[in-house]
Protein backbone atom coordinates (compact mmCIF):
# COMPACT_ATOMS: atom_id res chain seq x y z
CA UNK A 1 0.00 0.00 0.00
CA UNK A 2 1.46 3.52 -0.75
CA UNK A 3 0.29 4.93 2.25
CA UNK A 4 2.96 4.12 5.34
CA UNK A 5 2.09 4.33 8.97
CA UNK A 6 4.82 5.94 10.89
CA UNK A 7 3.66 4.92 14.62
CA UNK A 8 6.38 3.11 15.33
CA UNK A 9 8.62 5.80 14.74
CA UNK A 10 6.56 8.37 16.33
CA UNK A 11 6.39 6.40 19.51
CA UNK A 12 9.98 5.70 19.27
CA UNK A 13 10.50 9.30 19.64
CA UNK A 14 8.10 10.07 22.24
CA UNK A 15 9.67 6.69 24.08
CA UNK A 16 6.28 4.85 24.47
CA UNK A 17 5.00 1.58 24.54
CA UNK A 18 2.51 0.19 22.47
CA UNK A 19 0.96 -1.08 25.50
CA UNK A 20 1.29 2.90 27.20
CA UNK A 21 -0.32 4.61 23.85
CA UNK A 22 -3.37 2.22 23.77
CA UNK A 23 -4.18 2.81 27.37
CA UNK A 24 -3.94 6.66 26.43
CA UNK A 25 -5.50 6.83 23.25
CA UNK A 26 -8.34 4.00 24.31
CA UNK A 27 -8.17 1.83 21.32
CA UNK A 28 -7.44 -1.90 21.87
CA UNK A 29 -4.06 -3.32 21.68
CA UNK A 30 -5.11 -5.39 18.70
CA UNK A 31 -6.74 -2.47 16.59
CA UNK A 32 -3.09 -0.74 17.59
CA UNK A 33 -0.85 -3.33 16.45
CA UNK A 34 -3.35 -3.84 12.75
CA UNK A 35 -2.38 0.08 12.20
CA UNK A 36 1.55 -0.40 13.38
CA UNK A 37 2.19 -3.00 10.84
CA UNK A 38 0.07 -0.92 8.08
CA UNK A 39 -2.72 -3.70 8.02
CA UNK A 40 -5.35 -1.04 8.33
CA UNK A 41 -7.55 -0.79 5.40
CA UNK A 42 -8.99 2.62 6.93
CA UNK A 43 -8.59 5.15 9.96
CA UNK A 44 -10.97 7.46 11.70
CA UNK A 45 -10.09 11.21 12.30
CA UNK A 46 -11.43 10.31 15.75
CA UNK A 47 -8.89 7.78 16.28
CA UNK A 48 -6.40 10.25 14.83
CA UNK A 49 -6.88 13.47 16.58
CA UNK A 50 -6.62 11.06 19.61
CA UNK A 51 -2.97 9.56 18.93
CA UNK A 52 -1.83 12.81 17.12
CA UNK A 53 -2.99 14.27 20.89
CA UNK A 54 -0.86 11.84 22.71
CA UNK A 55 1.85 11.61 20.49
CA UNK A 56 1.94 15.14 20.36
CA UNK A 57 1.98 15.28 16.62
CA UNK A 58 0.48 15.99 13.25
CA UNK A 59 -1.62 13.46 11.21
CA UNK A 60 1.28 14.23 8.47
CA UNK A 61 3.92 12.83 10.78
CA UNK A 62 2.19 9.57 10.81
CA UNK A 63 1.14 8.87 7.68
CA UNK A 64 3.40 9.30 4.95
CA UNK A 65 2.49 8.68 1.06
CA UNK A 66 5.43 6.65 -1.19
CA UNK A 67 4.33 6.16 -4.98
CA UNK A 68 4.93 2.46 -5.71
CA UNK A 69 6.84 0.69 -8.15
CA UNK B 1 -12.80 -1.92 14.93
CA UNK B 2 -12.90 -5.07 16.53
CA UNK B 3 -13.50 -8.75 14.80
CA UNK B 4 -16.97 -9.08 16.45
CA UNK B 5 -19.45 -11.34 16.23
CA UNK B 6 -23.18 -10.01 15.76
CA UNK B 7 -25.90 -10.69 18.38
CA UNK B 8 -29.18 -13.19 17.51
CA UNK B 9 -31.50 -12.87 18.97
CA UNK B 10 -34.05 -15.64 19.70
CA UNK B 11 -35.70 -15.61 16.23
CA UNK B 12 -36.78 -17.35 12.62
CA UNK B 13 -32.95 -17.66 12.16
CA UNK B 14 -32.65 -19.91 15.56
CA UNK B 15 -35.65 -21.88 15.20
CA UNK B 16 -34.72 -22.45 11.50
CA UNK B 17 -31.35 -23.59 12.52
CA UNK B 18 -33.08 -26.01 14.80
CA UNK B 19 -34.85 -27.26 12.05
CA UNK B 20 -31.79 -27.79 9.91
CA UNK B 21 -30.24 -29.64 12.19
CA UNK B 22 -33.22 -32.07 13.26
CA UNK B 23 -33.67 -32.61 9.22
CA UNK B 24 -29.70 -33.36 8.89
CA UNK B 25 -30.01 -35.90 11.63
CA UNK B 26 -33.31 -37.95 9.95
CA UNK B 27 -31.11 -37.68 6.35
CA UNK B 28 -28.36 -39.18 7.67
CA UNK B 29 -30.52 -41.90 9.32
CA UNK B 30 -32.12 -42.12 6.18
CA UNK B 31 -29.09 -42.75 4.41
CA UNK B 32 -27.97 -45.62 6.85
CA UNK B 33 -31.29 -47.34 6.12
CA UNK B 34 -30.99 -46.29 2.05
CA UNK B 35 -27.62 -47.67 1.61
CA UNK B 36 -28.99 -50.98 3.10
CA UNK B 37 -32.67 -51.07 1.51
CA UNK B 38 -31.66 -50.21 -1.80
CA UNK B 39 -28.76 -53.16 -2.84
CA UNK B 40 -31.02 -55.97 -0.90
CA UNK B 41 -34.10 -54.61 -2.93
CA UNK B 42 -32.05 -54.52 -6.33
CA UNK B 43 -30.01 -57.55 -5.80
CA UNK B 44 -32.31 -59.81 -3.34
CA UNK B 45 -30.24 -61.75 -0.56
CA UNK B 46 -29.12 -65.28 -1.14
CA UNK B 47 -32.38 -67.03 -0.50
CA UNK B 48 -34.75 -64.32 -1.42
CA UNK B 49 -35.01 -62.74 -5.13
CA UNK B 50 -35.14 -59.06 -5.42
CA UNK B 51 -37.91 -57.24 -4.08
CA UNK B 52 -37.99 -54.49 -6.69
CA UNK B 53 -40.19 -54.48 -10.12
CA UNK B 54 -38.94 -51.88 -12.59
CA UNK B 55 -41.27 -49.63 -11.19
CA UNK B 56 -40.12 -49.25 -7.77
CA UNK B 57 -36.76 -49.38 -8.51
CA UNK B 58 -37.43 -46.27 -10.97
CA UNK B 59 -39.25 -44.53 -8.68
CA UNK B 60 -35.97 -45.26 -5.89
CA UNK B 61 -33.63 -44.10 -8.51
CA UNK B 62 -35.02 -41.32 -8.39
CA UNK B 63 -35.07 -40.66 -4.95
CA UNK B 64 -31.47 -41.69 -5.06
CA UNK B 65 -30.81 -39.11 -7.16
CA UNK B 66 -33.38 -36.46 -5.62
CA UNK B 67 -31.51 -36.99 -2.38
CA UNK B 68 -27.98 -36.45 -3.28
CA UNK B 69 -29.19 -32.82 -4.72
CA UNK B 70 -31.14 -32.45 -1.29
CA UNK B 71 -27.93 -33.16 0.87
CA UNK B 72 -25.70 -31.42 -1.66
CA UNK B 73 -28.27 -28.14 -0.40
CA UNK B 74 -28.79 -29.17 3.14
CA UNK B 75 -24.82 -29.59 4.00
CA UNK B 76 -23.87 -25.77 2.63
CA UNK B 77 -27.52 -24.96 4.18
CA UNK B 78 -26.32 -26.43 7.54
CA UNK B 79 -22.83 -24.88 7.66
CA UNK B 80 -24.45 -21.50 6.92
CA UNK B 81 -27.46 -21.48 9.46
CA UNK B 82 -24.90 -22.12 11.85
CA UNK B 83 -22.39 -19.15 10.92
CA UNK B 84 -25.56 -17.15 11.33
CA UNK B 85 -26.80 -18.57 14.41
CA UNK B 86 -23.40 -18.36 16.02
CA UNK B 87 -23.91 -14.36 15.06
CA UNK B 88 -21.21 -14.83 11.92
CA UNK B 89 -23.55 -13.97 9.32
CA UNK B 90 -20.90 -12.17 6.99
CA UNK B 91 -18.24 -15.11 7.25
CA UNK B 92 -15.91 -15.25 4.34
CA UNK B 93 -17.02 -19.11 3.49
CA UNK B 94 -20.77 -17.70 3.23
CA UNK B 95 -20.87 -16.51 0.10
CA UNK B 96 -19.70 -19.64 -1.46
CA UNK B 97 -21.77 -22.01 0.54
CA UNK B 98 -25.29 -19.83 -0.86
CA UNK B 99 -23.70 -20.24 -4.15
CA UNK B 100 -23.49 -23.90 -3.85
CA UNK B 101 -27.51 -24.09 -2.45
CA UNK B 102 -27.96 -22.29 -5.92
CA UNK B 103 -26.17 -24.70 -7.81
CA UNK B 104 -27.81 -27.20 -5.96
CA UNK B 105 -31.39 -26.26 -6.57
CA UNK B 106 -30.77 -25.78 -10.66
CA UNK B 107 -29.35 -29.03 -10.66
CA UNK B 108 -33.04 -29.96 -9.66
CA UNK B 109 -34.41 -29.32 -13.19
CA UNK B 110 -32.73 -32.15 -14.95
CA UNK B 111 -33.63 -34.61 -12.60
CA UNK B 112 -36.99 -33.22 -11.82
CA UNK B 113 -37.95 -33.50 -15.26
CA UNK B 114 -36.11 -36.53 -15.77
CA UNK B 115 -38.28 -37.94 -12.67
CA UNK B 116 -41.16 -36.73 -13.83
CA UNK B 117 -41.22 -38.79 -17.15
CA UNK B 118 -38.52 -41.07 -18.38
CA UNK B 119 -38.41 -42.71 -14.62
CA UNK B 120 -42.00 -43.16 -14.32
CA UNK B 121 -43.43 -46.14 -16.66
CA UNK B 122 -46.69 -46.25 -15.57
CA UNK B 123 -47.62 -42.48 -16.09
CA UNK B 124 -47.93 -43.41 -19.90
CA UNK B 125 -46.29 -42.39 -23.20
CA UNK B 126 -44.54 -38.96 -22.75
CA UNK B 127 -46.52 -35.88 -25.23
CA UNK B 128 -44.54 -32.73 -26.19
CA UNK B 129 -46.93 -30.60 -24.57
CA UNK B 130 -46.85 -32.63 -21.51
CA UNK B 131 -42.64 -32.22 -21.23
CA UNK B 132 -43.14 -28.18 -22.50
CA UNK B 133 -45.67 -27.85 -19.75
CA UNK B 134 -43.06 -30.25 -16.68
CA UNK B 135 -39.88 -28.30 -18.55
CA UNK B 136 -41.44 -24.53 -17.82
CA UNK B 137 -42.71 -25.06 -14.75
CA UNK B 138 -39.39 -26.66 -13.10
CA UNK B 139 -37.39 -24.35 -15.35
CA UNK B 140 -39.54 -21.11 -14.10
CA UNK B 141 -40.03 -22.51 -10.49
CA UNK B 142 -36.49 -24.03 -9.49
CA UNK B 143 -35.02 -21.43 -12.33
CA UNK B 144 -36.17 -18.65 -10.44
CA UNK B 145 -35.14 -20.00 -7.19
CA UNK B 146 -31.76 -20.80 -8.04
CA UNK B 147 -30.91 -17.09 -9.76
CA UNK B 148 -32.49 -15.60 -6.67
CA UNK B 149 -30.12 -17.45 -4.06
CA UNK B 150 -27.71 -16.51 -6.34
CA UNK B 151 -28.49 -12.99 -6.12
CA UNK B 152 -28.43 -13.77 -2.56
CA UNK B 153 -24.54 -14.55 -2.94
CA UNK B 154 -24.15 -11.88 -4.31
CA UNK B 155 -25.51 -9.66 -1.62
CA UNK B 156 -23.19 -11.44 1.20
CA UNK B 157 -20.32 -11.34 -1.14
CA UNK B 158 -20.89 -7.16 -0.51
CA UNK B 159 -21.54 -8.03 3.00
CA UNK B 160 -18.36 -9.85 3.40
CA UNK B 161 -16.07 -7.13 2.04
CA UNK B 162 -17.62 -4.55 3.83
CA UNK B 163 -17.39 -6.62 7.04
CA UNK B 164 -13.66 -7.10 6.35
CA UNK B 165 -13.11 -3.22 5.84
CA UNK B 166 -15.09 -2.47 8.67
CA UNK B 167 -13.00 -4.73 10.57
CA UNK B 168 -9.67 -3.55 9.50
CA UNK B 169 -10.97 0.32 10.35
CA UNK B 170 -8.93 1.47 13.30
Amino acid sequence: MPIIVNLDLMMAKRKMSLTELSEKVGITMANLSILKQGHARAIRFSTLERICGVLDCQPGDLLEFKREG
Amino acid sequence: MENQNFHIPLSSIRVFYLFIQVIWVVSVIGIGIWSVVLPIGFFGTPDKKPLFDLVTWATCFRGMFSGAIFLWVLYPLRSLTCTVNGGRPFDITNPSRIRKIAFGVFAWIPVGIIGEYLLKPARGPITWVDFAGVLWQKAVVFGFLGLAILMFAEVFDVGVRLKQDQDLTV
